[in-house]
């Protein structure tokens, strides 16, 4: 039988609401970066990532809000506000996806100065960092069950393999045609960058997930002994 | 939920995997620190085979 990874609701739930706040880290990062670009007189491939994240994002919130027929503004209780983060969250993901793919292609396209790199750096990479360093402190990032361990390392392992070889690819191209001929000793040179990048990467996130489920684990048995605790106590109460 | 769990012969794990959730999710639902959606308890009384009211009904 195989094991689907687990759509956990309560996972879902804590990873919508990092990332409902990751979105907001963005927007607001991208908004001053936008006004510091336009007052500089930057050139329109310079910004658009910026007007790409800000409109695309802002078109989704608000035909999302139509249609759930939530305002923002308002009080909420939790059903809404569970709707709401999931909202944000993918407004969060369609951002962080349009700098990622942008600021790779406008890299290579070499229209990015080195100041909006790190402007788009500085805004995928802090969120991303911290909801990383949160999942694994608070048990965010588990397998759920031994069976599904035993599945998802296969399936990380396969995902890290394809990573590996997009990134010696991506890495080793400019020595594979160097002087517009084929150099084949750039073939050793790419096998050589994925696996320098697949090994550790696969071992680091193996470790991470272990760590995470170890705390989720530890943090389920404290609160289970708390409410045995307060259990028993609640019998001898009874019992008096 | 425990004892319905105990009764069912599963463990968390087992029950966890019915409902399509993490074990620790489970841990936390039994502990009452978690609550559940309605669509999980369903799921959860289908795997025990006890009703709403029987889980998560407390008098």
């Amino acid at each position: 039988m195989k094991h689907k990874r687990i759509i956990d609701e309560r996972i879902e739930k804590e990873s919508n609401k990092l990332s409902s706040y990751m979105y907001l880290f963005i927007i607001i990062i991208q908004t001053i970066s936008l006004i510091y670009k336009l007052i500089d007189g930057a050139l329109f491939t310079r910004y658009i990532i910026e007007l790409l994240c800000l409109s695309t994002s802002s078109v989704y919130l608000v035909w999302e809000s139509i249609k759930y027929k939530i305002g923002f503004l308002t009080d909420y209780d939790d059903v809404l506000r569970e709707i709401r983060f999931k909202i944000l969250s993918k407004c969060g993901m369609i951002c962080f996806w349009i700098i990622i793919t942008g600021e790779f292609l406008l890299f290579f396209l070499e229209l990015l100065e080195p100041i909006d790199i790190l402007i788009y750096i500085v805004s995928w990479g802090i969120p991303a960092l911290v909801i990383t360093i949160y999942a694994i402190k608070n048990g965010m990032l588990i397998w759920g069950s031994n069976k599904r361990k035993t599945t998802g390392e296969k399936s990380l392992a396969k995902r890290t393999f394809i990573g590996s070889i997009f990134f010696g690819i991506i890495m080793g191209w400019p020595f594979l045609m160097k002087s517009g001929t084929f150099d084949p000793k750039a073939i050793i040179w790419i096998v050589v960058m994925a696996l320098a990048w697949g090994i550790p990467f696969y071992f680091i996130f193996r470790l991470v997930i272990n760590l995470s489920e170890k705390n989720a684990d530890k943090k389920v048995e404290e609160l289970e002994s708390e409410s045995n605790i307060y259990e028993e106590q609640e019998n001898e109460n009874s019992q008096d | 939920m425990k004892i319905a769990r105990i009764e069912n012969d599963l463990t968390q794990e087992q029950l966890a995997e019915i409902v399509g959730v993490s074990r620790q999710t489970i841990g936390l639902i039994e502990s009452g620190n978690y609550n559940p959606s309605i669509n999980l308890c369903i799921l959860i009384c289908k795997a025990l085979h006890k009703t709403l009211d029987d889980i998560f009904w407390n008098e």
